[in-house]
């Protein structure tokens, strides 16, 4: 036994010597203060810190209908580091999705085949998520892994380049096969070009190649591609990780185990009273993800030469003109959530500048943070928090949310404490086979 | 029933609503204690400000569930003689939180209801909640060549 726990234990003992001499006493013992962390909060802060953990099982997705199978996560895995589907050659979702660095890459904005404009967040726990990207432009995790694929400044690829790298490898071919079947005769090079896509502009080559293709082998195409996707999810949906210090704490604050209460500094205490008590942080950062999963508008001022971003207007007139979406034609359900999601999108005005509430586990990890990765520590996030509206001076994209007038004057020593408390947020670290390329599809 | 659009008498509000029209009591704290069982309940009636108008909530999932779509029916009786249904009302609708503003709201919703209307009796489905604590819902009525604001309390999520 090391001091530490020796300390806790005579602690555990005390609490029980008090009790029972409460009870002897013809005393409640409820009516009591607790001698454990328990004291530390009000009844309403304990309730609210019992949201936030345990962890718990990403919700099903019944969008994909090989969500949960292992050969899907295999296949999803290998597709994941496999950066033979850009452009250069070199670029893998795991070039930007580093398992090292918390699924993220350390810089502001992301750089693929060209420098980005926003953050990489972490996938670990995405799977939790009903939106994906800041901007909620894909409705589920399959149709967000096709993006970065198709985007010029990430993989630079298009579909077909894609398909054919896939159909032209014979184990991923297989391994293709035995999860979604024959795919479509890529080898019909007239039916199939080399490279071909939608594409905005229609006079592009790439948009006038798949302009060119029999509508069957385009829906046959997007089948395939769609189907890439729905494995990468698979294997994402394993990237679920909670287990962390503070999910330590809850646990031992639930059972009253004094000892287990040591899982967290003091300072991260004070830390999480004033994030679930006066700060409101849990507001908007609730539930087991410390984020609601919605969009809010922080009101950060452009900042020089910065482009303004709609955030989620633009997004969800994106995902509802997705035919990747979850009520489109490749949609394992379009019905049920997926259908709601869709029908009931708020108005764009009303979302304007909006963005998605980042998960805060293994917000440590993470850095630099917001979607344009403005600020470089949890230090000089917390501070924008603590100046209110102040920090809001400038040109703002859309309103600042009034939610954030609850947020008070938080003193360096709040401020401080808050940040002790985002440290004790990153999980137990993923098994190591999910985060290497695995040797075969 | 059909969609909102097709049916007279009912419309949502899609704008954000920046101003309402009533003094409001004062948000009373949800964090500082926790909320009674009264506290959690949705009042089964409320009048508009000036009484012209009594909303009768028909049914509303008990308790409102937490980042989950759900649906209220309500409908509207003549505030002057509540057994006199008002067939012909027309209602917009907006759902917000005030977290102590005194006007307005310091946010709506993540969704934009559908509401219809069949026989007097209104539908409202695609509501959703995504914090706790004291939402408000704003019903604007016209009927009989009136207008009125009436206020429900809604509260999130019994937990
Ligand atoms: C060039 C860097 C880069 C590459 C390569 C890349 N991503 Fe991303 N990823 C990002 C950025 C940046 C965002 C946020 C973009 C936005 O919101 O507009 C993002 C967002 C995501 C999200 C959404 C997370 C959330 O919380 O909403 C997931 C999931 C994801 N990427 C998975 C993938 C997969 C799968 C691949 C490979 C097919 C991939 N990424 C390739 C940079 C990259
Ligand atoms: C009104 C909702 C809301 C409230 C209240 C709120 N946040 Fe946030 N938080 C967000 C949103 C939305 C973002 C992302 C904003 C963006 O990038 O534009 C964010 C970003 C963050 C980030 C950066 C995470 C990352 O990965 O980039 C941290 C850390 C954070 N919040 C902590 C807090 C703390 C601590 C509090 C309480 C003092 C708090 N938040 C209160 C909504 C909120």
């Amino acid at each position: 036994m090391t001091l530490r726990e020796r300390r806790g234990a005579s602690i555990a003992a005390i609490g029980v010597i008090a009790a029972l001499s409460a009870f002897a006493l013809g005393l409640d013992a409820a009516s009591t203060a607790p001698s454990d962390d328990r004291a530390l909060y009000t009844q309403s802060e304990l309730a609210a810190i019992f949201r936030l953990s345990p962890l718990g099982t990403p919700p099903a997705d019944p969008t994909d209908g090989v969500a949960n199978d292992p050969r899907a996560a295999a296949l999803g895995q290998y597709l994941f580091f496999d950066p033979r589907f850009s452009a250069n050659g070199k670029i893998s979702c795991a070039s930007c999705h580093i398992p090292a660095r918390g699924f993220t890459d350390g810089r502001r904005v992301a750089k693929g085949m060209a420098l980005g404009t926003r953050n990489t967040p972490t996938i670990i726990n995405a799977a939790f998520d009903e939106w994906y990207f800041w901007d909620g432009r894909a409705d589920s995790m399959w149709a967000q892994a096709l993006q970065p694929l198709e985007n010029p400044r990430e993989f630079g690829g298009d579909r077909l380049v894609i398909l054919h790298a896939v159909y032209g490898d014979g184990p991923l071919r297989n391994a293709y096969a035995a999860l979604f079947g024959r795919p479509p005769a890529l080898g019909e090079a007239k039916r199939f070009p080399a490279h071909a896509r939608p594409a905005t502009d229609p006079n592009s080559p790439l948009a006038k190649a798949w302009a060119a293709m029999a509508p069957s082998d385009r829906r046959a195409a997007d089948r395939m591609f769609s189907n890439l996707g729905k494995a990468i999810e698979a294997y994402e949906r394993r990237l679920v990780a909670g287990g962390s210090p503070f999910d330590r704490y809850v646990r031992a604050l639930k059972a009253g185990d004094v000892a287990g209460e040591e899982a967290m500094p003091v300072a991260a205490k004070r830390g999480l009273k004033l994030f679930v008590g006066r700060a409101h942080c849990d507001l908007c950062h609730s539930g087991p993800l410390l984020s609601d999963g919605q969009f809010h508008n922080l009101g950060l001022p452009l900042l020089l030469g910065e482009a303004p971003d709609p955030g989620r207007a633009a997004g969800m007139a994106e995902v509802k003109a997705s035919i990747f979406n979850g009520v489109g034609p490749f949609s394992d359900d379009p019905r049920g959530l997926a259908k709601q999601k869709l029908e009931f999108l708020p108005t764009p005005k009303s979302a304007l500048g909006k963005f998605k509430t980042p998960s805060l586990r293994n917000v440590a990890l993470t850095a630099p943070y917001m979607h344009d990765g403005r600020f470089a520590s949890l230090r000089e996030v917390i501070l924008f928090y603590a100046e209110g509206k102040a920090a809001s001076k400038g040109r703002l994209v859309g309103v600042r949310e009034k939610t954030l007038s609850l947020i008070p004057h938080l003193s360096a020593n709040e401020q401080s404490d808050l940040v002790a408390f985002l440290k004790e947020l990153d999980s137990a670290p993923l098994p190591p086979a999910l985060t290497r390329p695995p040797v075969a599809p | 029933m059909g969609p909102h659009s097709s049916i007279k008498g009912a419309a949502v509000a899609a704008v954000l609503a920046l101003f309402a029209f009533a003094a409001f009591p004062a948000f009373s704290g949800m964090k500082m204690a926790m909320p009674t069982a009264q506290g959690f309940a949705v009042a089964k009636e409320v009048y508009s400000s000036d009484r012209l108008f009594l909303v009768k909530v028909i049914s509303i999932p008990k308790p409102i569930p937490f980042e989950k779509y759900f649906g209220v029916q309500f409908a509207i009786y003549d505030g002057h003689n509540p057994k006199r249904l008002l067939r012909d009302a027309k209602v917009t609708l907006f759902a917000g939180m005030r977290h102590g503003l005194k006007h307005g709201f310091a946010h709506g919703m993540e969704s934009s209801p559908k509401l219809s209307e069949n026989g007097g009796v209104f539908t409202v489905k695609g509501m959703y909640f995504h914090m706790m604590g004291p939402w408000t819902l704003k019903a604007t009525v016209r009927a009989d060549g009136k207008k009125d604001v009436a206020y429900l309390r809604l509260p999130c999520c019994g937990k």
